[in-house]
């Protein structure tokens, strides 16, 4: 067997260590906030949560951007997801901002009711900064959220692809 | 694009998994080439024709006008 499938092999298995990794790390602290889990992050947990975290969001990305370990199989998959993702791209905005424009008509205290608990929501001295400032900082947490997300989603779209091919 | 790949892989009582090994890709673009999901690239069509020592005409059959390839 040569080294390219090996990688092609399991190529696939990490997309779903990966996917499931991210998707239980991202949902234990809305399950906390629900009432729904009663683990907490403590001590040394934190700082394993914390290396888990990072590393499967690594691991995204490094499957998502890597193409030397997809064989072609694996290629044209990714090129539909991409192309999944352009035409999403093109088409959310208009819902997205009709949310954001309702969700802001929320106060913070009420925007603090249905957010897990380690969720930033900002505070007064976001404000205190003002005018452009104020702007990049904003523009900042949503490209960092976006970075976070945006190869989840995208292994999630490609793990869809696989299934309906399956 | 049909092909007969399942059926010369099942003349030779291969497993998708020995055939990928022998195509050097994973199991999963084999089930996706047989059952027709995927259409190999040229380089992948020649090494198929290779395997078996067959052309690849006689391995498939583009005459259902398939492209799922390029989709």
């Amino acid at each position: 067997m040569t080294t390219a499938s090996k990688l092609h092999k399991h190529y696939n298995m990490l997309i779903d260590i990966a996917f499931w990794s991210f998707l239980i790390q991202s949902i234990i602290p809305w399950l906390r906030h629900l009432g729904l889990s009663n683990f907490r992050s403590e001590g040394i947990w934190d700082i394993i949560s914390f290396i888990v975290f990072y590393s499967t969001f690594l691991l995204l990305v490094v499957l998502v951007a890597s193409s030397a370990l997809r064989d072609e199989y694996a290629q044209s998959l990714w090129n539909k997801t991409a192309a999944r993702i352009a035409k999403i791209l093109a088409i959310a905005p208009l819902p997205l901002y009709t949310i954001l424009f309702f969700m802001v008509g929320l106060n913070e205290a009420e925007l603090s009711q249905i957010a897990p608990e380690n969720t930033y929501l900002g505070h007064a001295s976001d404000a205190r900064l003002g005018g452009a400032a104020h702007q990049l900082l904003a523009l900042a947490k949503a490209c960092f959220m976006i970075g976070i997300y945006y190869p989840f989603a995208f292994v999630s779209l490609y793990k869809w692809q696989r299934w309906r091919d399956g | 694009m049909k092909n007969r790949l399942k059926v010369l892989r099942a003349e030779r009582d291969w497993s998708q998994a020995e055939l990928a090994l022998r195509l050097d890709v994973s199991r999963q673009a084999v089930n996706a080439i047989e059952t027709g999901k995927h259409d190999p690239s040229l380089p992948l069509a020649f090494r198929i024709s290779r395997l078996f020592a067959i052309p690849i005409e006689a391995i498939f059959d583009d005459r259902d006008g398939g492209q799922n390839g390029a989709r």
